[in-house]
């Protein structure tokens, strides 16, 4: 099983595609769903691969829980249809699915054991006492808690609480493994290593699996394939790293990880303007003379003493520097947008930057030094006034 | 290992919980809405059933006695009220602000009331206060400077006893107010230099307001509604619930006693939505964050709180000490040799052992059928998901009993359930319910129903205190709910199941309004003789039974109580190491 | 978990075996009856021993509420016999159409007197009762009082609020008093003399033996009841003495009947041919003075030799027929009347 997605498309590239129905995995198409009148998924569609493990990321409140508890059976959409191995379940209740799920509150019954929990949905399936304790055992042990068989939930950690969690969903043999923010109860060393372990497992039973999240590192470890949602809309479909470097929308841009985002630039042809500062853009951005935004990581953003001999580079001063551990963020203002400040425009373009400690030793900054900074072209994405990614970043949403 | 087929065998939870839920709802429909129903009808029309629209309610408010009745209820109602809450206050500061020892035993005393008919309240104060009382008499001449007579005949004594009856359950609703307190408060008015009596009236009054109001609201309900205490001391001063009584059981007047009932429901449902509206304002005075007051020593305010909880207790022993030794004396007031004749019921009315027995096998009964009831209602509504508008209906049908007086549940069961025919629109259509008349099974329904209320949100609490995802990990598991309901969902809940039944037994064996117009010959009942002997004049047999009703009560009481703690235990086991 | 297993079979099975109780069945009849509870029990052993195939359900209440809940039954009466209910009572049904006039065995040696003079009567007397005072001797002393002999005694002042009596709505008792009264001063006076000793009433009971058993627990002096009651609770031991008032003392008939239903059971009137037996008049005059049948048994301990000179002529009839008028009456004058003490 490969952890790759299938194509480089980009995100929301799936909807253009005729639905074709595979043989196995998870297939959403045009789930809508309200509550009260008031819709919490709207026309949300998703295929998920074979073996594919797949994180749902998004603000509280952007339908990532209702979409998983759709998929689970456990809310009914208003329109639209789930698919699981092929075959149609949407009038099917949960029991008929075979998804087995992990909840954040691990959701363990608190006066079975360990042992007991594990076998719960293995009473009808198997025959024979001898043989569900058995499996439960193996599973147990899968999970690395076999001497912990007989406690029970009360007397396990919040991290093996959930081990025992993804073994009783993994006991009846699930076609999909669903995961509602499994380790946002856990601390964070609990939670790195169950990270691992999840995927892991996941990767060794080969299931299919969708887990929702709020926290994006994880997903952006985790995932094959992530979604951001945003207002009950899925936003972008792709691969951490394209997420991450290719954003399809300012919102996904803003949710994922630090962006600087200077407003208010003119395009003309591949070049963006503003104040007095002309900045090339990889590609041309279509209409001449619309507004755009031009984002940036920090961590893109170069800093040095000299000039430098390329273009979109300028003098900043630093007007704060902040220590991070892993590096100083620095946050600089153009000096050539002094003007524009006066005018009481967008605030003048100020930025933020990464510098890790060597460099910044290097250099020897400190607030109030003037600098000289580089926006590497290829590393600059543009949004439309709609908040769309334009010219050279991955294609718009639907 | 790869992937097995999506579709898996399962059992389709729909129909049982559609079936479950259509059960209930008729439960809730046969046992309140039509007999509701037919109270309605009963006071819009005459005596041979045709249709006289206020009538009634004129002759009830242009007839002296009754529009007095109605003022009496009001004030003794009132005046019970205000005198039972300072002193359940002060009750339940002692046992939550002080460092008083015998908390425990002063909770266990102060409760007592509810476990008696409220006639014995009544009787006690007979034999206290009355002409021959111990109190009157100055301990029969002995202590002859003690000896007053307090005219106990009429609204005195009605207020006393009330007092005392209301006493436990204010006490409980302001325990559960003064317990819910925030430590930080009181250190914030201490940092600010805040007296004693200044963080009384700033913080803890405040605090507590609520719950006093909602104290006062139950206490109100409660003496309006009761039809003991009046019966036994009320002598000639009439009150709604004895003038229903009057009219029913007295001169058969159905369809002016329905109106009557109608008349005194009025103000209860206006304490019962007023109390619910304050309720609601009220959540989120305490949170999550909040830190519980522990209290610190004071030795005089802890002095003079110990000596109070001791003098109230003393009246509740005393007024239970006092039927007991009446119902063990000779010939009160003038032979007080032992005896136990008086527990021999043979020559008294109302049934005797037979009675008692029956009570206790109802009392039993009521305990099944109302825990099933309502926890296996609650747990339709907190933990399935289909069909919510059942299942909301299902809720607000749950909540109603809890503003209905036993007098008007009673009524309407006996306009329901004894006529033979209904008669709607002129045609007479055979009631088939009729046939549950006069039998063990409608007074089980009519208790389980008076008292369905606080059985309900009992388990609705306890309910929602297990995690909401059970349901849906069991159901992920492909494990039907009755399934889950049975191996987790019971085995967590059985502690507060096992409080319902408790809390359903010691009711149904006390209750005599609801039951008093539905008993028949074949099925006395212990609390209905109570009232018969004490009709009849024969107070000490009175006393008697309703002695062996508390004791009947006291025993089951600490049966479940035992049961309970078993049941905690064992939860404890699941918790620790 | 076992425990929960458990529990459910057991609560499973409890249902189950309420349901099942809720259904009954067997050969019943039903009795309404406003005899005394301490005398009944002794005539039903009598009949049980000598119809032991017949169960007999007792409905005991006092007479007033014994014929409202007849009389209000009358679409779908549930007793099958009128047991020892007041004469003026029985007349009020039977003008209701709510008797079926029948003929007990022996009915020839009832005196005609007390019975309807139907033929076959609706209803048949078994013994009469009439008001007495029972009056606490001790307490009496204490206080220093005389003895009361008569109606008019009663209005002294000394014993105000020391007086109880029996509502005469509820009770049969209640209503046999006053009737009596305003038989013997008249309307007009009758009522007056109502008007002056509600002002020495310390209560109205809603029963008859009530006044009298709280005379002998000393809560009131004077109880305004009847005989037997007083003789009972004296041989019992209370302090009480029985005085009959010399003006006369009202009295009712209490008399068995039949009642009318579509299916009339043969037990009924099996059970009303043991109403007027031998045996058990004998057992009615052991405590009783006047029965209708002549037992030849001389009148219980503490009633004079010859107990008909205690009470006045008494109209059945006429009692009956002012009863309503005389219930309203006294509702309007003295229902709750009361003092907010």
């Amino acid at each position: 099983m490969t952890a790759a997605p299938e194509k480089g498309n980009g995100g929301g590239a799936f909807p253009g595609r005729r639905a074709e129905t595979p043989d196995r995995g998870l297939c959403v198409r045009g789930v809508c769903k309200s509550f009260d009148r008031t819709p919490v998924l709207t026309n949300v569609s998703l295929q998920v691969a074979p073996g594919e493990f797949v994180c749902v990321l998004g603000p509280s409140g952007c339908g990532k829980t209702t979409l998983l508890r759709v998929v689970a059976g456990l809310e009914t959409p208003d329109s639209g249809s789930v698919l699981i191995g092929g075959g149609d379940v949407t009038r099917i209740p949960t029991a008929g699915r075979g998804v087995g799920i992990v909840f954040q509150s691990y959701a363990l019954f608190p006066n079975l054991t360990a042992l007991q929990n594990v076998a719960f949905g293995l009473r009808r399936r198997e025959t024979g006492a001898s043989s569900i304790r058995q499996k439960a055992l193996e599973l147990l042990d899968l999970v690395g808690l076999a001497e912990s068989a007989q406690k029970y939930p009360g007397q396990l950690s919040g991290g093996q609480q959930q081990r025992v969690a993804l073994a009783r969903a993994l006991a009846p043999e699930p076609s999909i493994l669903l995961l509602d923010e499994p380790l946002s109860a856990l601390d964070a060393k609990v939670r790195q290593s169950l990270r691992k372990e999840i995927r892991r497992l996941q990767r060794r039973l080969g299931i299919t699996a969708v887990m929702v999240t709020h926290d994006q590192e994880e997903a952006l470890t985790m995932s094959d394939r992530m979604v951001v949602m945003h207002k009950g809309r899925l936003t972008q479909f792709a691969s951490p790293e394209e997420i991450y470097r290719l954003p399809s929308t300012r919102f996904v841009a803003d949710f994922i990880g630090a962006m600087n985002f200077l407003e208010g630039w003119r395009a003309e042809g591949a070049i963006a303007r503003y104040g007095g500062i002309d900045i090339r853009l990889p590609a041309p951005l279509g209409a001449d003379g619309s507004v755009v935004t031009l984002a940036i990581r920090p961590e893109d953003v170069q800093i040095g003493r000299d000039l430098f001999p390329d273009e979109n580079a300028f003098v900043a001063t630093v007007a704060e520097m902040e220590f991070r551990g892993a590096g100083y963020y620095l946050t600089l203002k153009a000096l050539t947008a002094l003007k524009a400040l006066t005018d009481g425009g967008k605030g003048g373009m100020r930025l933020e930057a990464l510098l890790s400690p060597l460099r910044a030793s290097q250099l020897k900054i400190g607030a109030g030094d003037c600098v000289k900074v580089r926006l590497p072209r290829e590393r600059l994405i543009c949004f439309a006034e709609d908040g769309t990614a334009v010219g050279f970043a991955g294609g718009g949403p639907e | 290992m790869t992937a097995t087929p999506a579709r898996r065998r399962y059992v389709n939870d729909k129909p049982a919980q559609a079936v479950l839920l259509a059960g209930s709802l008729l439960f809730m429909t046969v046992g309140l809405l039509l007999p509701l129903g037919e109270l309605a009808v009963k006071c819009l029309t005459d005596a041979n059933g045709a249709y006289v629209g206020p009538d009634n309610f004129i002759r009830f408010f242009s007839a002296a006695s009754l529009a007095r009745a109605l003022y009496h209820s009001l004030y003794v109602s009132l005046m019970s009220t205000l005198a039972a809450l300072p002193p359940a206050f002060l009750f339940a500061y002692s046992l939550t602000r002080t460092t008083i020892p015998g908390k425990a035993f002063f909770r266990h005393i102060a409760m007592l009331p509810l476990f008696a008919p409220t006639m014995l309240l009544g009787v006690s104060l007979v034999y206290l206060f009355g002409r021959k009382g111990i109190v009157t008499s100055g301990l029969f001449g002995a202590l002859p400077w003690l000896g007053i007579d307090i005219g106990l005949y009429g609204s005195t004594g009605i207020i006393i006893a009330e007092a005392i009856l209301v006493f436990p359950p204010s006490v409980m609703i302001l325990l559960t107010a003064l317990a819910n307190s925030d430590a930080r408060l009181y250190e914030a008015a201490e940092s600010l230099g805040a007296n004693k009596p200044e963080i009384f009236w700033s913080v803890t009054l405040p605090g507590v307001k609520y719950g006093v109001t909602s104290a006062a609201f139950v206490c109100f309900t409660l003496v309006f509604t009761d039809f003991g205490v009046p019966k036994v001391v009320g002598g000639n001063y009439g009150v709604l619930a004895t003038d229903i009584y009057k009219q029913v059981v007295g001169q058969q007047n159905f369809n002016l006693g329905a109106t009557i009932s109608v008349v005194m429901l009025l103000p209860t449902l206006l304490a019962f939505i007023a109390d619910n509206w304050l309720r609601r304002r009220q959540e989120g005075v305490v949170n999550s964050r909040s830190i519980p007051l522990v209290p610190k020593r004071n030795a005089t305010r802890d002095l003079a709180c110990f000596a109070f909880c001791l003098c109230a207790s003393s009246v509740i022993l005393a007024v239970f000490l006092t039927a007991l030794f009446a119902s063990l004396a000779n010939l009160w007031p003038y032979r007080l040799t032992p005896t136990l004749r008086h527990y021999n019921f043979r020559d008294y009315a109302g049934g005797g052992y037979l009675a008692f027995w029956n009570s206790v096998r109802m009392a039993g009964y009521s305990a099944l059928l109302g825990t099933a009831m309502t926890f296996g209602s609650a747990y339709l509504v907190e933990k399935t998901r289909k069909f919510a508008w059942a299942r909301r209906t299902v809720y607000c049908l749950s909540l109603a009993p809890l503003a209905l007086p036993g007098l008007v549940v009673g009524l309407a069961y006996i306009f329901l359930f004894n006529s033979a025919v209904f008669s709607v629109a002129g045609r007479e259509i055979p009631n088939p319910l009729s046939r549950l008349y006069g039998t063990m099974l409608l007074l089980v329904v009519c208790n389980v129903v008076h008292f369905y209320t606080v059985g309900f949100l009992t388990a609705s609490a306890a309910l929602r205190q297990l995690d909401r995802e059970f349901e849906a990990a069991a159901e992920s598991l492909s494990v039907p709910f009755y399934a889950t309901f049975r191996r987790v969902t019971l085995p967590l809940c059985l502690p507060a199941v096992i409080d319902i039944a408790g809390y359903f037994f010691v009711s149904s064996m006390a209750t005599v309004s609801a039951v008093i117009f539905l008993y028949t010959p074949d099925l006395q009942l212990a609390s209905v003789a109570v009232v018969n002997m004490d009709d009849a004049g024969d107070s000490a047999p009175a006393a008697a039974m309703s002695i062996l009703i508390v004791a009947a009560n006291i025993m089951a009481k600490a049966v479940f109580e035992l049961a309970s703690r078993r049941a905690r235990k064992a939860a404890e086991r699941w918790r620790n190491r | 978990m076992q425990t929960g297993k458990t529990i459910l079979l057991t609560a499973a099975a409890l249902l189950a075996l309420l349901i099942g109780s809720a259904v009954h069945a067997g050969e019943a009849i039903v009795v309404y009856t406003a005899l005394e509870d301490d005398e009944y029990p002794a005539y039903l052993e009598l009949f049980a021993k000598q119809h032991p195939d017949i169960e007999v359900k007792i409905v005991r209440d006092s007479t007033g509420i014994v014929t409202a809940k007849f009389l209000a039954e009358k679409d779908n009466p549930r007793a099958d016999v009128i047991w020892g209910l007041a004469a003026t009572s029985l007349i009020t049904a039977q003008k209701g159409n709510l008797l079926e006039p029948y003929a007990p065995k022996g009915i020839e040696r009832v005196d005609p007197q007390f019975r309807d003079s139907g033929q076959p009567p609706a209803w048949v007397g078994i013994k009469a009762w009439e008001t007495g005072f029972i009056v606490n001797t001790i307490e009496l002393e204490q206080r220093g009082l005389p003895m009361p002999k008569t109606y008019a005694d009663l209005l002294k002042p000394g014993y105000k609020g020391l007086i109880v009596m029996a509502n005469p709505a509820s009770s049969g008792t209640g209503y046999l008093t006053v009737s009596g009264i305003i038989q013997i001063m008249g309307e007009e006076k009758g009522w007056a003399y109502l008007d002056r000793l509600d002002d020495n009433m310390m209560q109205y009971t809603h029963s008859g033996s009530k006044p009298a058993k709280m005379a002998g627990q000393g809560e009131c002096v004077i109880g305004i009841s009847f005989g037997y009651r007083g003789l009972k609770q004296k041989s019992s031991g209370e302090p009480v003495e029985t005085i009959w008032p010399a003006e006369g003392s009202g009295w009712d008939l209490e008399a068995n009947a039949l009642v009318k239903k579509p299916a009339i059971k043969d037990a009924a009137r099996t059970f009303l041919d043991f109403a007027i037996s031998d045996e058990v008049m004998r057992l009615y005059a052991n405590i009783y003075p006047i029965t209708s049948v002549d037992t030849g048994l001389p009148p219980p301990k503490g009633y004079p030799a010859d107990p008909k000179s205690l009470i006045i002529e008494n109209d059945l009839e006429a009692a009956a027929a002012a009863r309503d008028g005389v219930l309203a009456e006294w509702s309007r004058r003295y229902d709750g009347k009361s003092e907010s003490r």
